[in-house]
């Protein structure tokens, strides 16, 4: 369901008053974005993005901004423990392991792993158990089996084990074996540019932005500044924020962050911005999609291009604002809403 | 993984609290609607609903919120005889966040918008309803009816975002409740 009509016919007085939030562009007057909180976290490399599941992409690197561990480490642990959850070995989903380790990031639950984990293994958030499990995602509930809780949990327990100045011993306390650090740490490197290594804390003075990489200067800049600054916040149709976006929300809050006013819909984003083709396409520069409810003239998607091939986006319910990649199915093209009008 | 919202079913429970419920007396105007379910115990389904899912925003609070946008919704449709852009960017400053302001303000600044001998137009909110909550943030829709001097009555729905700011609730976006994608 798109919004085509911003405004409805005959409201006269009351669609003038509407219409003006879609169609001024200025640069004053609107307190721009900060950058995101810096957090040292290297870029994926073209690897992770086609092997990690978005949504665990998101949450490694958000548990890495978090507690300031490569977001990468994090997701070796999870290829090796459960191929980022994509396994369907016993104790991934429901249930332990021969070892009693659960979930994706296999915390022990009983058994020769222990109870790292704390308490059941789905728990009311508000049990305190004394375990490592932490209710990461804030939906009350403390669950081994859910990512949004394991990876946080798990980024907690290398934390308190040495992280990040000693990653390798925080691994091997994790999974007391030699070959297992080797292994997630090979895995690491795969996935992020330059990763295994363990980095400075989000405080650090290395600290620079995160999984963009160095941001550009000017409105590209402060468009993904505010994009990253939400990743991870649910997909809401209609939102534009602050807690939860849909995807033409989340564009043009970000717009709006760098002092350009843009439309409200995908399908007016693509009307308005001035097209530009793919070889010339920017960060910063939106790329569209026919999507759910679209088509390839009225697009129904809409994402900021992180760089060529990967973008951030409110993708659709049950989804959060992530990096991801795109392809060109369904891909109606690209328009630069700063150049809009030249 | 469990949601992070309240379930559909508790946000039209909220809503009816926040704004009148069909187990409770519906009151006569907007404003006394909301004044009335300050008692917060009129509406046992409602009572229900707070004692079995903890939510990201307090009952009172989604109370303010609510009045916030009506009061909102109704200043930002209205367009009194007389009035001038200023006047009426005026009205709307002490209930905006500062970025709101700023689209805001580039509105009452395009003289286009504001077209000489253009009618009065008075907007009296009809409903108020919860689309959405989150800690810190609530999301409704104003239904309004805006009465023009001189012809019909038209209906519009406006989708205002509330937020906690340090000095309480203040409006954070307003866009048209139809505007939405669904990715």
């Amino acid at each position: 369901m798109t919004g085509h009509g911003a405004v409805r016919a005959g409201l006269a007085a009351a669609a003038l008053l509407v219409l003006p939030v879609l169609l001024i562009a200025a640069a004053t007057g609107i307190a721009t974005q900060q950058a995101a909180a810096c957090t040292a976290q290297p870029a994926p490399t073209p690897l992770a993005l086609a092997a990690i599941p978005a949504r665990y992409l998101t949450l490694y690197q958000q548990a890495g901004r978090q507690y300031g561990i490569a977001w990468e480490i994090l997701a070796g642990i999870g290829e090796v423990e459960s191929n980022n959850g994509q396994s369907g070995a016993p104790g991934v989903y429901s249930g332990a392991n021969s070892a009693g380790a659960a979930g994706p990031m296999q915390f022990g639950i009983g058994g020769a792993a222990g109870d790292t984990w704390g308490g059941a293994p789905v728990h009311p958030a508000s049990e305190q158990t004394g375990g490592y499990g932490i209710d990461g995602d804030h939906d009350g509930v403390t669950d081994v089996y859910d990512p949004g809780d394991a990876i946080p949990s798990a980024a907690r327990y290398l934390i308190l084990h040495g992280a990040p100045a000693d990653i390798e011993a925080a691994l091997f306390a994790y999974n007391h074996s030699e070959a297992y650090v080797t292994l997630v740490l090979a895995w690491a490197a795969r996935y992020a540019d330059g990763g295994g290594q363990a980095v400075a804390a989000a405080t650090g003075p290395a600290c620079t932005p995160g999984a963009a990489g160095p941001l550009p200067a000017g409105i590209a800049g402060k468009v993904l500044a505010y994009a990253e600054a939400q990743l991870g916040k649910p997909y809401q149709w209609g939102a534009t924020g602050p807690a939860s976006f849909d995807c033409s929300g989340l564009v043009m809050m970000a717009y709006r962050a760098a002092g350009i006013a843009i439309p409200r819909t995908s399908q007016q984003q693509w009307a308005y911005g001035r097209q530009i083709p793919a070889s010339r396409v920017r960060p910063g520069d939106l790329v569209f999609f026919a999507g759910a409810d679209g088509t390839l003239t009225a697009p129904g998607h809409v994402g900021i291009v992180l760089r060529p091939g990967v973008m951030i986006d409110a993708p659709a319910t049950g989804q959060d604002v992530q990096v991801q990649p795109y392809g060109t199915d369904g891909l109606t093209g690209y328009t630069d809403p700063a150049a809009s009008g030249t | 993984m469990a949601s992070r919202r309240p379930p559909p079913a508790i946000l039209a429970m909220l809503a009816a609290t926040a704004i009148g419920c069909a187990a409770c007396a519906i009151p006569a105007t907007p404003a006394a609607r909301l004044a009335r379910h300050d008692t917060a115990s009129q509406c046992p389904a409602a009572t229900a609903a707070r004692q079995a899912v903890p939510l990201p925003v307090s009952l009172s609070g989604v109370r303010g919120a609510a009045a916030l946008a009506a009061r909102f919704a109704a200043a930002y449709l209205t367009r009194p005889a007389g009035g001038s852009p200023a006047g009426w960017l005026a009205r709307l400053a002490p209930m905006v966040t500062s970025q709101l302001y700023g689209t805001l303000a580039r509105t009452a600044a395009t003289p286009a918008l504001w077209p000489t001998g253009q009618p009065p137009a008075t907007a009296a909110v009809a409903a108020v309803r919860v689309r959405d909550l989150a800690a810190g943030s609530v999301i409704l829709t104003v239904t309004a009816r805006v009465r023009q001097a001189a012809g019909a009555a038209t209906t519009t729905t406006l989708a205002v975002t509330i937020v906690q700011g340090a000095a309480g609730w203040a409006v954070y976006d307003v866009e048209p409740a139809s505007a939405g994608n669904t990715g």
